[in-house]
């Protein structure tokens, strides 16, 4: 909800901004979670990584030779196999339903760490569209946006991320601007009917393309999570910007607890919708 | 001896809050009293800290905030001179056999500096030796009118961070630090008024108009008793009360706004008003656009003041004075918001039997913000406000020269709404409104300033302060009264469970506290010019304001203590040397000052507070520090004045945490707070050039603000993240600049040429690390700086 702020100092900033070079001190090497149960996915994924210098460029190493296991709390027990891509671990056999816990555990270089979430439900996208939008401050180039109408369940609390995929790859374009777009508490309007909401303002998509738009439930956890990833990685510092903090998630390392992991362990239903950019 | 005794009883009945105080009688038969406002011969406004001292005699008095003076004067002959900032002395003779009413008018010296003689009397200083008064900043607003200014826009509060001990948050914001507290430490009068956000344009720009602020002074330490509720300082601002003997105006026309200044005698009654406004008017240009992205954008603020006094008898005063402004904002259809301040003040202040001087005022203050977010298929808007009245009563008693009793009672009322939300259009939202916030903050104060002997001058206080949170109000109670706990598996903080909520009824206590703020200054004068000063105070914060940024935004909220929120405590002591040679053409200050904070406000990583009514949940208190050395130089007279002000000083937050293992903020360590700046140095010079012309230049050096770096990155969903070290375990580059202002003045108009950031120096206001453009998985360090060179314009003209 700060977003007008950023658009105060986007417009009042007189002066540059200019890449500088910084010698930083390393710290510990992390173990980053990436892991999703979803409901009605063929193939469940974890991706496991680590942590690395500020400078490096490129992919984060992988963590490989993990040991991955997700269990539930109707006694399914699924091991997860690392795949041909480094760090990828796979499992094609688990079946995911709404409300059922489920606990991931990983050993990864003698500790273990674990994470417990239960599937959330999401409702669906009535309606995926375009809208043409022309070039405006903090809004992008022109061209068309995709644009959903969804209704909100009332008497629950629900909470939104949204994934954005064009001609099958997927657009992540977290900024000051639309870091509160692309996830949603329904805090304001529970129950409501929501038309013509932009997740991805500032994305432009073309006449011919083919858009995927996935509505992901979150937990609240989930929420916080994903809002604090964004308001950190988002934030440009200055004075109007929230201190910088670790972004806490919900894997635990029982073995060595000082010794955090990073990153979340979801598990959500997944509603999405598929349409073609007509012409214009 | 008998006069000690019956001061003495005065003073503890003061501190008793015993408003009566019996005549004192069998005053030494060969004193009598005079009385009255010191004012200026051209405008008859009062002039304030004027000194008024009896030639041949140490005896002397100063003019109160209002111009008001007591001084104890022998029967017969008696000469005194009259001195005060920016007016020729006045010297006068007169023979007495009573005490009576008399009022001096001070000739201004000329604005010219051209014509500024090296001769002459000399100023009396601000830093005055002869003074208990320390870790006081005052700003001539004749001086800063010509330093350089950002787009030409006076601004008091940019120019304060000139002064020792008080620093700039950024270059964007009007937040200041003082002695290392935080932005919201700082009580902001306007006339007597709370301002609660003295910011414009997101904070680029103050409140106060520089044509209707007549003086600026700030408390930074020894605060005295009559000011309580906030922390580090007290900023005390005086709107002028415009000419009482003819009417004039100003216009100024500068490159971001114009103002119009109009002020007179009243009709009818002896009195003055003045009335100013200021406007800026980029968003006409904006209109002007043929371009459709443009022209729908709206961007300006306008500010309104007003003042008006009626004379009563000789010695009575009715004060009405008012401040309104407003800021608009708008993003085409997207996003609008608009917020602004309010502040009014009635006062009466009538001077009694020569001695008493007693002033009554009301004062009403309210802020408001109101933000629309559109074409989002669940439009909203959402407005915030806080408000408050408040009754005052202060009295100040004159016993003997050199003898002050001052007394009196405060309450205010606080009523803050923390947010609302609203549908706008065919909206799917739903109204919410948070629970509205209340208290009641009563005061009582005495302070007593006495010299003994030539020497040595002590001024001891004590102020007892009071809140009562009040309801409605609904309190949550937490499981095993925890609102935060700590999972440390995950090493994090979570929302405590809510077992039981309570409700207050309408006027029902829901928390209240109180607090004992002694206050005590001392002074020991070593020769004529310099003394050795000391002093102590405690203050107590009972308004937290709710931010989790480095500076004040204008959606930030406050929030009074309550059950879960205690108020925030400081103890400072300041130790003091000051000295003036020839006269007072040369002063230097050095002060040395160490503050302990308790109960001091932040947030857990990763809170979220807009709009949330359980604050506790999100919030840690904890610890601070502050202590550092201020050195300030000034020279007065002669063709080149100005000064030179140094503070080197350390600022630390420490937040261990709600007990049971929890590493707080930082690992419980102390850290740096925003605010820490190691070294900072301020040089000002004002010279005359020729002409009419003459320069003003400022150069500024300091350490950079602290940051926080990164250690690691990682990527999580396909975004790039980063592991802090530290909070704050790092440092910006130094911050230096230079800024030239050009004036000329003619009889009737003033040129003023400004250019701010001379050199062109990028000042670093942030480093933050984000993806590279060209590489979306390597992260670069981005510095951001806020303004390149900025020449401005403006141009006044007097009428």
């Amino acid at each position: 909800m700060m977003r007008p702020f950023i658009f105060g100092l986007a417009l009042l900033l007189t002066g540059c901004t200019r890449v500088v070079d910084l010698d930083l001190p390393d710290g510990a090497i992390r173990l980053v979670v990436d892991a999703r149960i979803e409901l009605d996915a063929a193939e469940q994924r974890v991706v496991l990584t680590t942590t690395d210098a500020v400078g490096s460029v490129g992919a984060p190493p992988p963590a490989r030779g993990a040991v991955v296991l997700v269990t539930d709390d109707a006694g399914g027990s699924f091991p997860f196999v690392e795949s041909a891509a480094a760090g990828v671990y796979l499992n094609p056999d688990l079946v995911a339903a709404v409300g059922r816990r489920y606990t991931l555990t990983i050993d990864y270089q003698g500790d273990r760490y674990q994470a417990v979430q239960a599937l959330v439900t999401v409702p669906s996208i009535d309606s995926l569209y375009f809208e043409y939008e022309e070039a405006g401050i903090a809004q992008g180039d022109s061209g068309f946006r995709a644009v959903i109408d969804y209704t909100d369940p009332p008497n629950v609390k629900n909470f939104y991320l949204w994934e954005l995929y064009v001609d099958g790859e997927r657009r992540v374009a977290v900024d000051p601007g639309n870091r509160f777009r692309v996830i949603s508490d329904d805090e304001f309007y529970d129950g409501g009917v929501v038309v013509g909401y932009q997740p991805f303002d500032e994305e432009v998509v073309d006449p011919g393309q083919t858009v995927r738009l996935r509505q992901v439930g979150l937990s609240e956890e989930g929420y916080r999570y994903y809002f604090t990833l964004y308001e950190q990685t988002t934030a440009r510092g200055g004075p109007f910007a929230t201190p910088p903090a670790s972004v806490r998630g919900n894997v635990a390392n029982l073995t060595r607890p000082e010794q955090r992991a990073l990153g979340f362990f979801l598990a959500s239903a997944v509603a999405e919708r598929i349409a073609v950019v007509p012409a214009r | 001896v008998g006069r000690n005794w019956r001061t003495a009883g005065l003073a503890a009945g003061a501190l008793l809050g015993l408003g009566g105080i019996p005549p004192v009688v069998g005053q030494a038969p060969e004193l009598v009293r005079i009385s009255g406002f010191v004012r200026s011969a051209a405008n008859g406004e009062v002039i304030r800290y004027a000194q008024i001292a009896i030639v041949g005699s140490p005896a002397r008095a100063e003019s109160n905030q209002d111009g008001f003076y007591v001084l104890a004067v022998p029967v017969g002959r008696t000469s005194v001179v009259v001195r005060a900032v920016g007016f020729e002395p006045l010297r006068v003779d007169f023979s007495l056999t009573q005490s009576e009413s008399r009022d001096f008018a001070l000739i201004p010296r000329p604005i010219e500096l051209a014509e500024l003689s090296v001769e002459g009397k000399p100023d009396s200083s601000d830093i005055d030796p002869g003074s208990t008064e320390m870790s006081v900043a005052r700003l001539d607003v004749r001086t800063i009118k010509l330093v350089p200014v950002v787009l030409g826009e006076l601004d008091p509060i940019r120019s304060l961070t000139l002064l020792p001990g008080v620093s700039a948050i950024s270059d964007f914001s009007t937040g200041f630090s003082v002695r290392g507290g935080g932005a919201d430490q700082n009580l902001i009068l306007l006339d007597e008024s709370t301002i609660y956000n003295p910011s414009h344009v997101f904070g680029f720009f103050s409140v106060f108009n520089g044509d209707a602020v007549d003086d600026v002074k700030l408390y930074k330490g020894a605060i005295p008793a009559r000011f309580g509720g906030r922390l580090s300082s007290v900023l005390d601002i005086r709107q002028r009360e415009g000419n009482s003997r003819e009417f004039e105006g100003s216009a100024t026309l500068g490159l971001l706004a114009s103002r119009l200044a109009l002020e007179g005698p009243l009709p009818g009654v002896r009195g003055s008003y003045l009335v100013a406004g200021r406007r800026t008017y980029a968003d006409v240009f904006l209109k002007l656009s043929s371009d459709p992205d443009l022209n729908r954008n709206v961007a300006y603020f306008y500010d309104l003041n007003a003042k008006g006094n009626v004379r009563l008898g000789a010695t009575g005063t009715v004060m009405v004075s008012g401040y309104f402004g407003r800021d608009r904002f708008k993003v085409r259809d997207r996003f609008a918001a608009g917020w602004g301040n309010a502040a009014g003040t009635i006062r009466w202040n009538q001077a009694f039997g020569n001695r008493l001087f007693s002033k009554v005022a009301l004062t009403v203050s309210d802020y408001d913000y109101g933000l629309e977010f559109l074409g989002i298929g669940r439009d909203l808007a959402w407005t915030s406000q806080i408000g408050s009245v408040d009754l005052a009563v202060q009295e100040t008693y004159h016993i003997a020269n050199g003898s002050l009793i001052e007394f009196g009672a405060q309450a205010t009322r606080h009523h803050v709404r923390p947010g609302s939300i609203r549908p706008v259009g065919d909206s799917p939202v739903n109204p919410i409104d948070l629970e509205p916030r209340q208290g009641i903050a009563p005061a009582i104060h005495a302070s007593h300033e006495v010299e003994l002997g030539s020497r040595l001058s002590l001024r001891y206080g004590l102020r007892l302060a009071g809140y009562r949170r009040t309801g409605p109000a609904t309190v949550y109670r937490y499981q095993d009264g925890m609102p935060i706990v700590y999972r440390p598996s995950l090493g994090r903080y979570e929302r405590g469970v809510v077992v039981d909520t309570t409700r207050y009824r309408d006027g029902e206590t829901v928390a209240s506290f109180t607090s004992l703020e002694p206050r005590v200054s001392v002074r020991l004068g070593l020769t004529a010019g310099s003394s050795v000063k000391a002093s102590f105070a405690r203050t107590r914060q009972f308004l937290h304001l709710v931010s989790n940024t480095n500076s004040p935004t204008p959606v930030d909220i406050w929030e009074p203590i309550g059950p879960y929120l205690e108020p925030q405590l400081s103890d400072q002591v300041a130790v003091g040397y000051v000295r003036t040679w020839s006269g007072g053409r040369y002063e230097l200050s050095i002060e040395g000052y160490y503050k302990r904070l308790t109960k001091v406000t932040d947030f857990i990583d990763g809170a979220d507070i807009a709009l949330n009514d359980r604050l506790e949940t999100e919030m840690l208190q904890g610890t601070g520090r502050a202590y550092g050395v201020e050195i300030y130089g000034r020279k007065s007279e002669g063709r080149l004045t100005g000064w030179v002000s140094y503070t080197v000083s350390r600022s630390e937050r420490q937040f261990a945490g709600v007990g049971g293992g929890d590493p707080g903020i930082n690992g419980g360590k102390a850290y740096r707070s925003p605010y820490d700046k190691t070294h900072n140095l301020t040089v000002v010079g004002l010279h005359p050039v020729g002409g009419r012309w003459s320069v003003g230049g400022t150069f500024t050096l300091s350490s950079g603000l602290p940051a926080t770096y990164p250690t690691s990155r990682y990527r999580y969903d396909g975004v790039l993240a980063v592991e802090y070290g530290e909070r704050n375990g790092a440092r910006l580059p130094a911050y230096h600049r230079l800024d030239l202002t050009f004036t000329r003045t003619g009889k009737r108009s003033q040129w003023q040429l400004g250019l701010f950031n001379l050199y062109n120096r990028f000042n670093a206001q942030s480093i933050a690390f984000e993806p590279s453009e060209d590489n979306p998985l390597a992260l670069e360090a981005i510095q951001t700086s806020i303004f390149g060179i900025v020449p401005s314009i403006s141009y006044s003209i007097r009428f």
